[in-house]
């Protein structure tokens, strides 16, 4: 099972619309995809036309009230399927930031989202892609470590840009002080608008800052609006689209990284 | 006016001592033994395969092996059966010759004259042909197949992907995905 996680401190960078949209489309690849929604917004359930669950808290939670170990019969009970082949998530809401409080309080170490994912690995997943939220430590820093593979998704500001470096600069002390074995997989560029000098500014400046982790950007659609309005993902809503096409291109570059 | 750049205080490229994730190496040694092979079939038929293939999001290629084991087995099973015929359009006539008693014929002489190039109808089979990598052991039971009904491979595969097809689309065929174990490794030992 390969983890990955969709990250940046900053909020409304499009992580959420990343996360589910790449994960369809590595459902619709055959694979058997897993979103968990860390952020207690719980806008992947929507985005997916689900209902918000405190199913992340649930999980969290579980073993700091129970002595036994959560069994893969037990984290069935919290995934729900999506009605979309091969896609299911753990839904989230605002108990997740009380359970985030909860961690903080129970000075939980920095592995602790990783050991509660052994009985997720026994159910057959093949990916399993992490939606963050908007914040510095605790979950996203816990759910960092977790990963194999982290994508940093920015949009094309200078708030944004600021964020990233701020993560990387978490990642390098994930990597250094605690035994980080994940890579970055790399910036994804989002609201992408080629017409603006603003976003041709901040293109080049990623790409000189990173010079081969820069993906293909995610160009600013309304479409891509209108399908979480609706509850749909880009392949639901227009299978043809550019952004169908760019995420579709997204998802088979992760799948061909290790 | 150039805006802020939040990377500017780095000398260095941000991830330079950062551990970044590379692509996947891969051999493509099935590819290079099993080279894709040109069939002359018809372009509805390439078309068709194409759509499908984009409509699956998957290659034209697994899903040209998968059209084909399953007309294959429709064939083995006498579902799909061949009705081999004289082609009116590739129908040619040779010269022969038998003892007669008829007048004499006079033949004209024969006048010079300039053909324009333009009305010659050039055959060219560019976009006629479609390459699939069917694999050599497919190649070689296609041709089994043809050579028993004495028929030029494409044929037998157009019919093939034909007959697939359309089972595809009364429902009677679900092509699905399949994981394929790449490679097996020891992860422990008993007694």
């Amino acid at each position: 099972m390969k983890i990955i996680v969709f990250a940046n401190q900053k909020g409304g960078t499009g992580k959420t619309t990343t996360v589910v949209n790449v994960g369809d489309a590595l459902s619709r690849m055959g694979k058997k995809v897993l979103i968990v929604d860390l952020d207690p917004q719980g806008h992947a359930a929507v985005s997916l036309n689900l209902d918000t669950e405190p199913c992340v808290a649930n999980w969290l939670m579980y073993p700091i009230f129970n002595a036994n170990p959560i069994t893969p019969e037990i984290m069935n009970q919290w995934i729900r399927p999506t009605r979309r082949e091969n896609l299911f998530l753990l839904p989230g809401n605002q108990m997740t930031a009380k359970t985030q409080r909860l961690l903080t309080i129970e000075e939980k170490p920095i592995n602790y989202i990783k050991d509660q994912l052994s009985a997720v690995r026994r159910l057959g997943f093949d990916y399993l892609l992490f939606d963050t939220p908007p914040s510095t430590g605790g979950l996203q820093e816990m759910a960092s470590w977790a990963a194999d593979l982290v994508v940093i998704v920015s949009s094309l500001d200078y708030l944004s840009a600021d964020g990233v470096s701020g993560f990387v600069d978490m990642l390098k002390v994930l990597q250094t002080e605690k035994q980080w074995h994940g890579k970055l997989a790399g910036v994804l560029p989002t609201f992408y608008d080629e017409q603006t000098r603003t976003t041709r500014e901040q293109m080049a400046n990623l790409r000189t800052a990173f010079p081969d982790q820069v993906f293909t950007p995610i160009h600013r659609a309304t479409l891509l609006r209108e399908a979480s309005a609706e509850g749909l993902t880009i392949f639901e809503k227009d299978l043809k689209s550019r952004s169908a096409f760019e995420y579709e291109d997204l998802a088979r570059r992760l799948s061909k990284l290790e | 006016m150039p805006g802020r750049n939040a990377f500017s205080n780095n000398n260095a490229t941000v991830a330079h001592d950062l551990v970044v994730a590379q692509k996947r190496k891969q051999t493509r040694n099935w590819e290079k033994s099993n080279p894709a092979r040109r069939y002359l079939i018809p372009v509805d038929v390439r078309d068709e395969v194409a759509a499908l293939a984009e409509a699956l999001m998957e290659n034209v290629d697994p899903l040209a092996c998968v059209l084909f084991d399953y007309a294959e087995t429709c064939h083995t099973r006498g579902t799909l059966k061949f009705k081999p015929r004289l082609n009116p359009k590739g129908r040619k006539h040779t010269l022969a010759w038998e003892e007669a008693d008829t007048e004499p014929i006079q033949l004209q002489s024969r006048r010079h004259r300039s053909v324009k190039r333009t009305d010659t109808p050039f055959r060219s089979l560019k976009g006629q042909t479609a390459a699939y990598r069917l694999g050599a052991e497919r190649h070689v039971r296609l041709r089994v197949i043809a050579e028993a009904y004495n028929l030029p491979l494409a044929d037998i595969l157009s019919a093939f992907f034909r007959h697939s097809i359309q089972a595809f689309r009364d429902g009677k065929l679900k092509i699905r995905r399949e994981p394929v174990v790449m490679q097996m490794q020891v992860r422990g030992w008993s007694e």
